[in-house]
């Protein structure tokens, strides 16, 4: 349920950022995301090929960053949610009881990521806002995410709303 | 396949792609993205919340748009931005094309730079994810 408690709670971690490793692409994971979409392009399978056209390994698709739900193996199964997602995955909240849903992606991509690269993940809340809808109140977030690799270079920002209800 | 930024007038329309998500391909893109919500894989609990089969996971849908934008630009473009939005489910059996339309061509720091309106929409007409992105092209020498 939506409360203006938790509305409250939301609105107090307004700019409050968090750093997390998320590991490294690997060529495997790359050309799997790629099967899975229907993705064909020899620059997500092919090695020489991705190396004549100047990069030191295939590279993700564009989206596939933002797209990974976990980086590391996940919780016990006993602990997900009756949902199967995990449990207390947005701003350390109890949100147990709330739905959370997608509400829209802007996505900049400033350099390909290439197999190999260790990615980190600098996430930061920017904007909370309540709107009334049909089914009671909403509460709808706004992130910012930036994936960088080791050298802190900028790869991607993804700009994400989340819609709780 | 090579596009270039001169040839590309405001108008064009894109050439489209259509998908059609079956069962195993949602199984396994929840499993690619270590994605555990089961309303993509429990057809029964996917029916407890009201729909009629598992769900198309939102970013499989932004998957298909960006195959259509980084397709549709070959060897010399560079995708830099898409933003998009879900805004009515998809399931197993539906056919999904995605379109796009350009919008608007502009010189930017020395490069071409061309946006597109995209939609991806449900057999029935529904459009399921409205978007936008943003190609870069080099300019021909001069």
């Amino acid at each position: 349920m939506i409360t203006t408690d938790l509305f409250d709670e939301i609105r107090d971690r307004i700019g409050h950022r968090e750093t997390i490793g998320l590991g490294v692409v690997t060529a495997l994971q790359i050309r799997r995301y790629a099967r899975a979409v229907g993705e064909d392009n020899p620059l997500y399978h092919d090695p020489e090929y991705a190396r004549k056209r100047g990069f030191a390994d295939v590279i993700a698709p564009p989206n596939m960053v933002p797209s990974i739900v976990d980086w590391g193996e996940g919780d016990v199964e006993e602990e997900l949610l009756t949902d199967g997602t995990a449990p207390g995955h947005l701003l350390g909240l109890d949100i147990s009881d709330v739905r959370i849903m997608g509400g829209g992606e802007e996505m900049e991509f400033h350099r390909p990521v290439t197999a190999g690269t260790r990615l980190t993940l600098h996430s930061e809340l920017v904007d909370v806002a309540q709107r009334q809808a049909k089914t009671g109140l909403m509460i709808v977030l706004s992130f910012r995410n930036n994936y960088r690799d080791e050298a802190g270079i900028p790869l991607l920002t993804c700009n994400r709303t989340v819609l709780l209800r | 396949m090579r596009r270039e930024f001169s040839q590309i007038g405001i108008g064009d329309e894109i050439e489209e792609q259509s998908h059609r998500p079956t069962q195993v391909q949602l199984f396994r893109y929840s499993a690619v993205t270590w994605n555990s919500h089961r309303i993509h894989y429990d057809r029964p609990y996917a029916e407890k919340e009201g729909y009629p089969d598992v769900l198309v996971q939102s970013h499989l849908h932004g998957a298909f748009l960006t195959k259509l934008c980084t397709d549709w630009m070959g060897e010399d473009g560079r995708l830099v931005r898409l933003a998009l939005r879900v805004r009515r489910f998809a399931v197993p059996g539906d056919v999904l094309v995605c379109r796009g339309t350009v919008v608007d061509k502009a010189v930017v720091d020395g490069e071409g730079r061309v946006t597109l309106r995209l939609e991806e929409v449900r057999s029935d007409g529904e459009v399921c994810a409205p978007g936008e992105a943003v190609v870069a092209f080099p300019l021909a020498e001069t």
